[in-house]
């Protein structure tokens, strides 16, 4: 059973789903004719066959046919339409299933297209939004004008196919919010993929101070309000939580990993005062609660994996300054370090 | 041809005694029914909201079981016969 909220392979747990979208229902009226219609033509030719007065029956005086025995005959017919009429409920079923199960997802950084294929095939395609290039919506016909839906196709870096996604209800706002999400999740600093897909450098330089303040944002502001740590690394971040709150024992957790040389940066968060923003400034300030703010030397080296690296400062560790810090938009510069 | 008249001597052997066209019956049954089954199990995995797909589901069922009575019945009235 599917995991609520979770629809494809690819997903987080904190992405949420923008939009879930089914084919338009218009999509489904010719195969809901034809099972109806199947369904009442034994009846009908049955109707003219007594208008012609010809009894169903006759056809067991045709050669060969009639070589079945008197017995059988209605057994058979029964047996034929039995068999007649499950075949159509079954195909019932089966078109159902592959209208309700053709999903497209769009999250905040991932489109799903998620195609039933008969009963029990299943195709899933996911695509980053960071590899759109352009997003084009189509409406052709009168059915597809006059029932507003069509065709938005998303087209992606680098040599991958392009995203179709066919049917769609309301193919143009669709297709903006493909494109603004798009849009977001560049700034929200997802460079590494994009510079893998040929995003301009141009634009990757001049983003990296708010590369920084965005990240520094994201990991202070979405923290839970228990005391946790983040520890950068080369390959990943990995949470620390803290079930105290003595700072000691805390100051001694960072100690012992930087003088196992790891190359460190430190984000704790404390529960007791949130973190205030002031009118037109990004802050990450943390009033004298004695916590430790951040301390980060933005290296934008490449190093394969999908994480900026950070070093941490040893004096940081030992010192006992009291640390606030302020970060005002526009203030911080490729390589500063964030004096505290 | 041959294949032919063999073919129409089986349906005709099958279906001149009531408990074997019985049999025939339920094979036929149940083999939609197994179909049915494995779709519905599909539904069930890969259902996400649910919102329409339980009332479709018992409109099938409903369907289902009233094809299946009245061939049944049918049957019944043709060996009556």
């Amino acid at each position: 059973m599917l995991i609520k909220g979770h629809y494809f392979p690819g997903q987080k747990r904190t992405e949420k789903v923008v939009l879930f979208i089914r084919r338009h229902w218009v999509t489904y009226v010719p195969w809901i004719s034809t099972v109806l219609f199947l369904t009442i033509l034994p009846w009908i030719i049955v109707y003219f066959l007594n208008q012609q007065e010809i009894s169903v029956k006759a056809v067991f005086d045709l050669p060969l046919f009639n070589l079945i025995a008197e017995k059988s005959r209605g057994y058979i017919i029964t047996l034929l339409l039995t068999f007649y009429h499950l075949s159509i409920l079954f195909y019932f079923l089966k078109i159902w299933i592959d209208y309700y199960l053709d999903i497209i997802i769009v999250t905040p950084e991932h489109l799903a297209n998620i195609q039933q294929i008969g009963l029990f095939n299943r195709k899933v395609s996911e695509q980053s939004l960071l590899r759109v290039q352009d997003v084009t919506s189509r409406i052709n016909g009168f059915f597809q004008t006059y029932f507003h839906f069509g065709t938005v196709v998303v087209e992606t870096a680098g040599d991958e196919p392009n995203f179709l996604m066919k049917n769609v209800p309301n193919p143009n706002s669709v297709a903006n919010i493909v494109l603004n999400l798009h849009e977001e999740l560049v700034e929200r600093g997802g460079f590494e993929e994009a510079i893998g897909e040929g995003v301009g450098e141009e634009k990757i330089q001049g983003s990296r101070q708010q590369k920084v303040k965005n990240l520094i944002n994201k990991v202070i502001y979405n923290l839970p309000p228990n005391r946790q740590g983040f520890v950068a690394s080369d390959n990943s971040i990995q949470k620390i939580s803290y079930q105290t709150k003595n700072q000691q024992k805390i100051d001694n957790k960072l100690t012992d990993k930087a003088d196992k040389g790891d190359p460190d940066v430190i984000i704790i968060k404390s529960s007791k005062n949130p973190f205030k923003e002031e009118k037109n400034k990004t802050t990450s300030l943390i009033k004298k609660t004695g916590e430790k703010v951040i301390k980060i030397k933005p290296d934008f080296t490449r190093t394969g994996s999908s994480l900026d690296q950070f070093k941490i400062e040893n004096s940081w560790l030992n010192g006992n300054s009291q640390n606030s810090i302020e970060i005002n938009e526009g203030e911080l510069e490729d390589g500063e370090d964030i004096k505290l | 041809m041959g294949g032919v008249i063999a073919i129409i001597f089986l349906i005709t052997l099958l279906t001149y005694f009531l408990f074997l066209t019985f049999i025939v019956y339920v094979t036929i049954v149940g083999v939609f029914g197994v179909l049915s089954y494995f779709g519905l199990i599909q539904l069930h995995t890969y259902g996400y909201t649910g919102d329409f797909c339980r009332p479709m589901i018992w409109i099938y069922f409903v369907l289902f079981t009233i094809v299946v009575m009245i061939s049944f019945i049918s049957l019944i009235i043709s060996a009556q016969q």
